[in-house]
């Protein structure tokens, strides 16, 4: 009962004008950049994130996390009207949404994707706020080995389960921690990797290497496969389910959000796999097989639950141990950092109402993009109008802008752009780029918690499986490490 | 069952093509000079009496890196073989990426002199021309309208101060 008194509290402070408005702004803005292709929520947090200097903690929260889940929202759009999903977990959707959008069936794709987003973020946001504070009092106990331990997981399963190759996974993690070396190594003062600049003294900022390799790696890729752009499939009417669409699509909705929050909530990551296992167990029961792959509505259905649940799922990790597993996650992890508030089991103790308030906004966001995505679809279908050259430019301004407004100069362009001639490579390699930033981003935590577990236990390494949980977490660590390389091989065979 | 995927493995993988083998044996070599760069810096860290100490993690990552590195170059020539689709990057594609990088560097070198929206404006108008934009009057409109939106956003009303020129904006 107490996180219901908890939550009826943070509804208090999310339903002020102010922090009406920023969830709205959000939720608006994240669609947005949902819907158009080569911006994802990732980017557009990092993109926002100078407004901490300006907000209290609540409404910058408030603020990324509408974005976090309209992005969800608004990739569906794409991908069912342009088959080019605008972030990678709406792929699945777009198999069979766009099929359907062919056949003039856009409406109903689009409906069920809308209510199913929402009853499945609903459902998602509902369990995580009753099972993090409870997952929170368990991860007080964690000793540092065993966040070693957790970190390793979460290297592991982002680099192998994001994208298609586990090997370009691991590249992708390999280029994140390298990043992650430069600077000044707080413990002995001494500089590594910083080749003498002053500017690299710091460190590289995390927004700087998120624009990099997003958005001037998506550039310059579109720009060297040619341009061009795809179909837009055009959206008649109000988005509308028949009886028939709504008794076929419930079951799967809740089906997707079943797989989707739980995998969310591992600190296995992201919302791919859920949507993958959703979508086959739609194809395995669906009384409609014979419409898969030519627009079935429980291929849309499902996995777009999947998505959203598996967002919602994703905070848990997040919010309780401090564990991004998705790379808006990563991002959101350093807009805690910037008001020197640190995610982990302490957050519910220390900053209970903030916590609170973000989780309440969570429910208001979700009801709004419900709103949103309805009545205003084809507002949303208008922007895939805008022509590719239009987008691209954008992107390549709002990226300078990023490092213009933290403050930057010629220096900190010049170490903008090279990143980004990195993310280039990365996206003409087709390598994933999540697992850098995440990567990035947990790399100096890892190092920092093995330092503090060596420190207690005076340089002996058996200490890090001094615990049972620790030994569980390494066994779990090297599954995942084998069992894709081995489902791989055996995949393979079967196939040759 | 493998024939019923074949459709999902075409759609998720939409970049099977040769240059996608051709830049993973590209970025394998980028890392290996990585891998270089690191091991070299990490031998000239000192880690005191500590096991773990400011070289382990270059140590590491360094090693990785080499190996990691290595592996890329291998697949990206396993992969030359059977992947024969070859989508050509064009003449033209590289020129456009060239023009891009040098409106990139000279955005970096005159939005301290010009301020925030003309470079921005110029940014735009320049990158939308080369990726195909038809009007380019119109596209230094739109840059305009982009860039003085972002301006009055960020400078004006969250008050995050962008580079002025001469005309204070």
């Amino acid at each position: 009962m107490d996180a219901l008194t908890m939550l009826m509290d943070g509804f208090g402070d999310a339903l002020t004008p102010t922090n009406l408005l920023l969830a709205l702004f959000g939720v608006t803005i994240g669609t947005t950049v949902g819907v158009l292709p080569g911006i994802g929520p990732a980017l557009t947090v990092a993109l926002l994130l100078p407004l901490t200097f300006k907000l209290d903690p609540a409404g910058a929260l408030i603020l990324f996390a509408g974005v976090y889940y309209g992005g969800m929202y608004g990739g569906s759009t794409s991908a069912i009207l342009l088959n080019t999903p605008g972030e990678s977990a709406s792929m699945v959707a777009a198999l069979e949404g766009n099929k359907m959008a062919r056949n003039g069936r856009a409406a109903s794709a689009l409906a069920t994707a809308a209510i199913g987003s929402f009853v499945a973020g609903t459902i998602g946001t509902i369990l995580l706020t009753f099972v993090a504070e409870p997952f929170a009092e368990v991860a007080v106990d964690f000793t540092p080995a065993d966040y070693v331990a957790l970190m390793a997981i979460a290297f592991v399963t982002v680099a192998s389960l994001l994208g298609d190759s586990a090997l370009k996974g691991f590249a992708s993690l390999l280029i994140g921690l390298t990043i992650g070396l430069v600077g000044i190594e707080s413990q002995s003062g001494q500089a590594r990797l910083t080749f003498g600049f002053p500017t690299l003294l710091d460190g590289i900022d995390v927004v700087v290497v998120v624009i990099a390799l997003f958005a001037i790696g998506e550039v310059f890729a579109h720009a060297l496969r040619g341009g061009g752009g795809g179909t837009v499939t055009p959206l008649r009417g109000v988005p509308v389910m028949s009886r028939e669409d709504f008794r076929r699509s419930w079951p799967a909705w809740l089906r997707g959000t079943a797989y989707g929050f739980p995998i969310g909530a591992l600190p296995a990551g992201g919302a791919e796999i859920p949507t993958f296992l959703s979508y086959a167990t739609e194809r395995r029961l669906s009384k409609h097989k014979e419409e898969f792959g030519h627009g079935a509505i429980e291929g849309v259905a499902g996995p777009e639950a999947a998505n959203n649940a598996a967002a919602a799922g994703v905070l848990v990790p997040l919010l309780t141990i401090g564990l991004p597993t998705s790379a808006t996650a990563a991002v959101i992890l350093t807009a805690f950092q910037s008001y020197g508030l640190q995610p982990g089991p302490q957050l519910f103790s220390e900053s209970g109402p903030l916590v609170y308030a973000l989780l309440a906004s969570l429910y208001v966001g979700n009801l709004m993009l419900l709103v949103l995505n309805l009545p205003l679809a084809r507002l949303w279908a208008k922007l895939l109008q805008i022509p590719a050259y239009g987008i691209y430019a954008g992107i390549l301004v709002f990226a300078t802008l990023g490092t213009l407004a933290s403050g930057g100069g010629f220096a900190d362009l010049l170490v903008l752009y090279v990143i980004g001639a990195l993310g280039v490579l990365m996206a003409m390699a087709d390598v994933p780029v999540a697992p850098a930033i995440v990567g990035l981003i947990l790399g100096p935590l890892f190092e920092t918690q093995l330092r503090r577990a060596l420190l207690i236990s005076e340089g002996d390494l058996s200490v890090l499986v001094e615990t049972k949980l620790s030994i569980v977490l390494w066994v779990v660590a090297a599954l995942a490490l084998v069992v894709p390389f081995v489902a791989g091989r055996l995949r393979r065979s079967a196939r040759g | 069952m493998a024939a019923s995927h074949e459709p999902e493995a075409t759609l998720f993988h939409p970049a099977r093509d040769r240059r996608t083998s051709l830049a993973t044996m590209v970025l394998g070599g980028v890392m290996l000079a990585l891998g270089v760069v690191v091991v070299v810096q990490a031998t000239r860290l000192d880690n005191g009496d500590d096991v773990v100490g400011a070289a382990t993690a270059p140590w590491a990552v360094g090693v990785l890196l080499l190996v990691f590195g290595a592996l890329m170059v291998l697949r990206g020539r396993r992969d030359m073989g059977p992947w024969e689709e070859s989508t050509q990057t064009h003449a033209q594609d590289w020129k456009r990426t060239g023009v891009m990088v040098a409106v990139l560097l000279a955005f970096a070198l005159v939005v301290p002199w010009l301020g925030y929206v003309v470079s921005a404006t110029l940014l735009f108008g320049a990158t939308a021309i080369v990726l195909g934009a038809p009007a380019r009057a119109r596209s230094f409109a739109y840059g305009f309208s982009v860039a003085v939106i972002v301006y009055l956003a960020f400078d004006v009303l969250i008050g995050i101060s962008l580079p002025a020129g001469p005309w204070g904006f």
